[in-house]
């Protein structure tokens, strides 16, 4: 299971994206750039105004009307996202890029159960809709191995002579649908299958949502604050999930969240962002030993860790910029205690200082 | 510990403070064009009603010059814009009405009796309606619920029969009908604020308020109705261009009280025998009816989108 | 030893289910089953616990601003559960609450002037308008802002600096206590400190007695002198901070606290979850209200409500029949020493 660096499965360069807003335009993202390697999880932390839902959406394609595009592109596979359509993007959200959100309660159809959307999930994909041997493989194996297996590997549709039948489908999704139900340790899937989403707790529901994401067997799978709805306890046990299921799943995590301690359990490497810039990307061990950037080493010192109870908590000076007219410069420098005139003025290069670990500040 | 960049001088009192924010709701409101037009046509009418009397001597109206059946049958006459009105000559931009007065001078009286009749209408409405509103989700219980069903008897009177009724048991007098309008028009209100309050009444600064002390009484005059006043207001608006065409209807129908009456109903009831030889007489009023609802309808339009999402954050 | 200031006994705070078209009561949610706490004068005590738990409602309870079902709360040794209106109104000047959503706390049309100078008139602590205008803006620097924020309105300011002037508005009634509930949980990381900081800085400096109610353990520990563990209603341990963190003794503390998530990657933490979700205050189970996920549930815990036992120290407090060694995993009787 390790991180084959060389592979990047999606990138971005250069991101600029403004929001047309009443009160004016608001910079949300500033040259934002990022590497998505196979099979990792990469967390994108940050504060509130940060940028790194946006980003999320932009690679999506789920940005909203009054956002613009400025510059840059979202490399995957070779195409730029940005410049597909509608349709296409559609297709990609379907079996390439799956997104799970923070609130199920409104990413989920109240109108039907559980059962029709995930099987949704399943039967949308062509390399079923047209593959007879795939499907042979489904209906014959049987529950936990069979899910795995049918995770992993994925065909690229080769047609036949005509689609399976809606039937034939219909059993293929439901046994698929019990079985990522249990994957994802959801007790008794067939009732749960019945259900409507607003009968389950928060944690289930989140359980449910993964699975309609793995269900697609997508290659990147982008976690929006998957946990900030939940209680603790719920909260360790959906990031247990995700530990597990990574050796489950050939595919890429990208794990958004403002808490870098869930970023230290969870993720192998981690991207800073603040007010729309990327500030440090580094290994998650190499983060916490050295983070270089002052954001950064301010941010770790204002978490507080329960093992070591502190007298007095550190803060940062100041408050998130109003994105509307950031700072010039580097959009840090009024709350930086290292700031220096070349801060003011000219805005920093994301840089390698070592070995993968890269900053956007002018003290290096 | 700086605050955010202020776009907003700095401010020395209270109202200063308030007025600075209205400043900032208008510049909003300037924005958009088709909100600025009826901002601007609104004001423009609102100068004419002021200035009428001024302008045209009200005593016009009543100058009837010749017979009414004289002119209508008489077809060497030719009466319509620009033509030549009854014996005299004389000639009138608009062309003159059933009693041989001059169209446009009646139509200069008659929008400022339908402005302010509708203004009257709709702040009786609203005080009324909020008041009982407030009230009602106040104090909830079958107080509330006894408030409902009497807004449910007066929505559904149709308002000309109500008209109809207080004509013929108090006279037609434009009084009347007014009250008879109003009477249609409130029960709306209520249900508003009543919805506004209920929103409202559950919202953490209320709780803040009720911890701190504050008496209830305080708490709805002072707090809660402010802030629900915003969707009120906005139905005002709207309000003052639908009565203004109820109420020109109800005169359309033969409700008024004096068929001389100059009010833009009325001037439009007169030519609805002649609608091919004089179509003037229909057409002017009722494009002047038009054109003061849309108005207020886009004044509306503009408050409800300047007011209630940007504002209220 | 410092008197105690609140004591709560049997707090009971029932909400009822209505249903069907004659809308009777079906059932209840029982928000808060049964509390009992005593907080001492210039003490912070915590109050843990997930949704469902109770603890939002307790501190609701404890002012009034909804009202108990049953139990007593003195504060003070004045009954507040017994008052009558105008005693209430003077309790309420001495007892105040700061909310969790700086948005939503604040009323959008006050300017911050009007909205501290207004509970001082309501409880006539200022004879004019210029006495009242200059004890805001004391007020204002108190808490860290300046003079001239005083005609601006609340949308102008961050999250941080509206959880400071809702500060502000509390102290302006010049309370003894106040219930601190979630106060940082909608703030940056960033920027919770300078809340929290300021709290402690105007504990110190005003004498004033906190109940801190979050589901964040971290933040309670940095805040609090004491802490109650609340699982569906009740409370389930209480104790002195350090020996709830140190060694929790109570079943649902212990993976509580398991569940934090640490700041360190190269910390290899031992999975400790509890299975399944957690309950709503509906549907109570039966006897140990913890015993369905718990993994040391016996017949007894199925059987009775569990008691608060004393634990390992005379004000340590485990509603917990078993003492149970954590790291050995083994599971004793407590002797009979119930509180």
């Amino acid at each position: 299971m390790e991180v084959k660096k060389n592979e990047t499965v999606l990138e971005t360069r250069d991101l600029t994206v403004n929001f047309q807003t009443y009160r004016g335009e608001v910079k949300a993202l500033d040259r934002v750039e990022l590497g998505l390697f196979r099979h990792e999880v990469l967390a994108l932390v940050g504060e509130s105004g940060c940028g790194k839902s946006v980003t999320a959406l932009t690679i999506l394609g789920l940005l909203p009307q009054n956002a613009h595009v400025l510059d840059g592109e979202v490399l995957f596979r070779g195409e730029d996202l940005l410049k597909k359509s509608a349709e296409q993007m559609r297709s990609i959200r379907a079996e390439e890029i799956a997104a799970v959100f923070q609130d199920p309660v409104t990413f989920l159809n109240p109108v039907l159960t559980i059962g029709v959307q995930l099987k949704e999930a399943f039967q949308v994909q062509r390399e079923l809709v047209w593959n007879e041997g795939s499907n042979d493989q489904v209906e014959s194996g049987a529950g936990d191995r069979n899910i795995k297996d049918f995770l992993l590997r994925k065909h690229e549709p080769q047609p036949t002579s005509r689609p399976v039948s809606g039937r034939r489908m219909e059993r293929i999704a439901e046994e698929l649908s019990k079985d990522i139900l249990r994957l994802v340790r959801l007790p008794d899937p067939e009732r749960i299958l019945t259900q409507y989403p607003h009968e389950l707790s928060g944690g289930m529901r989140q359980r449910c949502m993964i699975a309609m994401a793995l269900a697609r067997r997508p290659s990147i799978i982008i976690a929006d604050e998957i946990t900030t709805a939940l209680d603790v306890t719920v909260q360790a046990q959906i990031l247990n999930l995700l530990k597990e299921l990574r050796d489950a799943i050939d595919a890429s995590t990208l794990l958004i969240t403002h808490d870098l301690s869930i970023a230290a359990e969870t993720a192998d490497r981690i991207i800073v962002m603040y007010a729309g810039n990327v500030v440090e990307v580094a290994s998650t061990k190499d983060l916490f030993r050295k983070p270089l950037h002052p954001y950064t080493q301010l941010l770790m010192k204002c978490i507080p860790d329960v093992r070591k109870p502190v007298i007095r908590l550190e803060s940062i000076h100041g408050s998130v910029p109003d994105l509307i007219e950031p700072p010039p410069g580097c959009r840090f420098h009024p709350r930086c205690p290292f700031v220096m005139e070349t801060c003011r003025v000219n805005k920093p290069i994301l840089k390698e200082v070592r070995d993968g670990h890269l900053v956007h500040c002018h003290l290096y | 510990m700086t605050s955010r960049p202020d776009r907003k001088d700095s401010r020395e009192s209270e109202t200063g403070a308030r007025i600075a924010e209205l400043k900032y709701a208008l510049h909003l409101m300037r924005q958009n064009p088709l909100v600025l037009s009826g901002l601007v046509l609104v004001v423009f009418f609102i100068l004419l009603s002021v200035t009428a009397t001024w302008i045209v001597n009200p005593d016009e109206a009543y100058v009837l010059e010749f017979a009414r059946s004289y002119c209508w049958s008489n077809r060497a006459i030719s009466w319509g814009p620009q033509g030549a009105a009854c014996p005299q000559g004389v000639t009138y931009v608009l062309g003159s009405d059933g009693f041989g007065r001059d169209l446009l001078k009646m139509m200069i009286l008659a929008i400022p009796l339908d402005i302010s009749i509708a203004l009257v209408i709709v702040a009786a409405a609203t005080a009324f309606g909020v008041v009982i509103g407030a009230i009602a989700a106040w104090m909830g219980g079958k107080f509330d619920e006894a408030i409902l069903r009497i807004t449910d008897i007066f929505f559904a009177f149709p308002g000309l029969v109500l008209a109809l009724v207080f004509a013929a048991l108090f006279g037609r007098t434009i009084e009347n009908l007014a009250i008879a309008v109003l009477l249609v028009w409130w029960p709306t209100y209520v249900r508003l604020t009543r919805g506004q309050v209920l929103v409202e009444k559950e919202k953490t600064y209320v709780e803040a308020l009720r911890s701190l002390g504050v008496s209830p009484v305080r708490i709805v005059l002072f707090h809660i109705i402010p802030n629900a006043i915003y969707p009120i207001l906005v139905n005002m608006t709207l309000d003052i261009g639908g009565v203004i065409l109820t109420f020109s209807a109800l005169m359309f129908l033969g409700f008024s009280p004096s068929p001389a009456l100059p009010e833009l109903g009325n001037l439009a009831a007169d030519g609805i025998g002649h609608v091919f030889t004089a179509p003037w007489l229909i057409i002017f009023p009722g494009l002047t009816i038009l054109i003061i609802a849309l108005a207020f309808n886009l004044v509306g339009d503009g408050l409800r989108d300047v007011l209630d999402p940007r504002l209220r954050r | 030893m410092a008197e105690e200031l609140l004591v709560v006994e049997g707090l009971k705070t029932w909400f009822p289910l209505k249903a069907g078209v004659l809308q009777r009561t079906v059932g209840h949610v029982r928000a808060v089953d049964g509390v009992s706490l005593r907080v001492r004068k210039g003490e912070t005590h915590g109050l843990v616990g997930e949704s469902g738990s109770g603890k939002t409602t307790l501190g609701k309870s404890v002012l009034r601003l909804v009202e108990p079902t049953a139990g007593t709360v003195f504060f003070d040794n004045i009954d507040v559960t017994k008052a009558d209106k105008t005693q209430l109104r003077k309790l309420r000047s001495r007892m105040q609450i700061i909310f969790q959503d700086p948005y939503a706390s604040l009323d959008p049309r006050q300017t911050v002037r009007s909205l501290l100078t207004e509970p001082m008139r309501t409880h006539k602590l200022v004879s004019s308008k210029a006495e009242a205008t200059k004890r805001a803006t004391e007020l204002l620097s108190l808490v860290g802002l300046n003079e001239e924020h005083a005609y601006r309105f609340p949308h102008e300011f961050s999250g941080g600096q509206r959880q400071r002037i809702a500060v502000a508005r509390a102290l302006a009634v010049e309370p003894d206590f106040i219930i601190l509930d979630e106060p940082t949980s909608f703030l940056d990381v960033s920027v919770q400190a300078q809340v929290l900081d300021l709290l402690k800085d105007l504990q110190k400096r005003l004498g004033l007695t906190y109940v801190f109610i979050s589901h964040n353990l971290s933040v309670v520990q940095y805040m609090s002198d004491r802490v109650g563990v609340m699982y569906l209603g009740k409370i389930v341990e209480d104790a002195q901070r350090d020996m709830l963190y140190k060694s929790p003794e109570h079943p649902y503390s212990f993976y509580l606290m398991a569940a934090i998530p640490i700041p360190d990657p190269e910390f290899k933490k031992i999975p400790r979850l509890l299975s399944g979700d957690v309950p709503s205050p509906v549907n109570i189970p039966s006897g140990c209200r913890f015993h369905p996920r718990c993994p040391y549930a016996t017949e007894k815990c199925r059987a009775g409500e569990v008691p608060l036992y004393q634990g390992s120290s005379s004000d340590h407090h485990v509603a917990c029949h078993y003492n149970i060694d954590f790291e050995a995993e083994k599971a004793t009787l407590r002797p009979d020493v119930i509180l």
